[in-house]
């Protein structure tokens, strides 16, 4: 996935609404409607978050032209938390530095006490 | 040196959970979590070369970390500190960008340091998405509708 993007895909997920429509496509796909249902909200205002999400590769819509049953797109969502493992990457090299800066600063307090 | 790493169970895939043992004291460990002098010695994945740092500690303020990478690219590490409890806690969201213009998703980060037997535990939480207000809610986070999508992707 190019950084261009994952960067439309965490702007997708940035707003709260659509955060709530993918936790309840979690549960299996829905129609504009059901989707639309918990918030107070038009339905062209939930089909303009479906665009963006659909956008970002979040989502997949049916083809049917009355009921186009939204639906998660796992592969979409999977490159979001693989984002961990690059924390994980950044802070374990950062504490191995702050682990040996630890070390030198001690060293340096405990010869500066001898003299 | 003593390292673990497990998968934090109830945020499954979304949050990074980090624990390590210092033999020092966390008063000292939180200084050279706070003062930029003593950050740029150690802040950075291994590609960081020369980090420039700049921090307003205090509750709202915001820390910047200009990074210079081994790629020739530059990052630029930024966020807003949400909770500063010396020498105990540090809770601030961590964002990120690079030079092509390229913006990561707010995330946040909670640091505790605990001391046990004359060392500093320190614990880190990296959770990957921080909400608008995830300074007022300090790691509140996505809560359910995250784990959720976690465990969805889990599955796949």
């Amino acid at each position: 996935m190019t950084a261009d993007a994952l960067s439309e895909t965490f702007q997708a997920l940035a707003d709260p609404t659509r955060r709530a429509i993918l936790a309840r496509l979690a549960l299996g796909e829905a129609s504009v409607s059901e989707l639309g249902a918990p918030f107070d909200m038009s339905l062209p205002a939930v089909s303009r978050h479906l665009k963006v999400l659909e956008r970002a590769g979040l989502i997949e819509r049916g083809r049917q032209a009355q009921w186009r049953p939204c639906r998660l797109n796992g592969e979409g969502l999977k490159p979001v938390f693989d984002w961990v493992e690059e924390y994980r990457r950044f802070w374990e090299h950062s504490f191995d530095r702050l682990e040996a800066y630890l070390d030198e600063i001690q060293a340096k307090d405990a010869s500066d006490e001898r003299h | 040196m003593d390292i673990a790493a497990q998968p934090d169970l109830d945020h499954p895939q979304t949050t990074l959970l980090l624990t390590r043992t210092f033999a020092a004291p966390r008063a000292l460990l939180f200084k050279l979590w706070t003062q930029p002098e003593h950050i740029v010695r150690w802040w950075g994945c291994a590609e960081t070369g020369e980090v420039d740092f700049t921090n307003d500690l205090r509750v709202g303020g915001e820390f910047t970390a200009v990074m210079q990478l081994s790629n020739g690219h530059t990052h630029r590490i930024s966020g807003v500190y949400c909770k500063i409890e010396a020498p105990e806690r540090l809770v601030f969201t961590w964002s990120w960008e690079n030079t092509d213009g390229f913006q990561g998703g707010e995330t946040l980060v909670t640091v505790t340091f605990e001391e046990k037997d004359g060392q500093t535990e320190l614990t880190l939480r990296h959770e990957s998405f921080a909400t608008e207000d995830a300074c007022a809610a300090h790691g509140e986070g996505w809560g359910a509708s995250l784990d959720r999508l976690g465990e969805f992707v889990a599955t796949l």
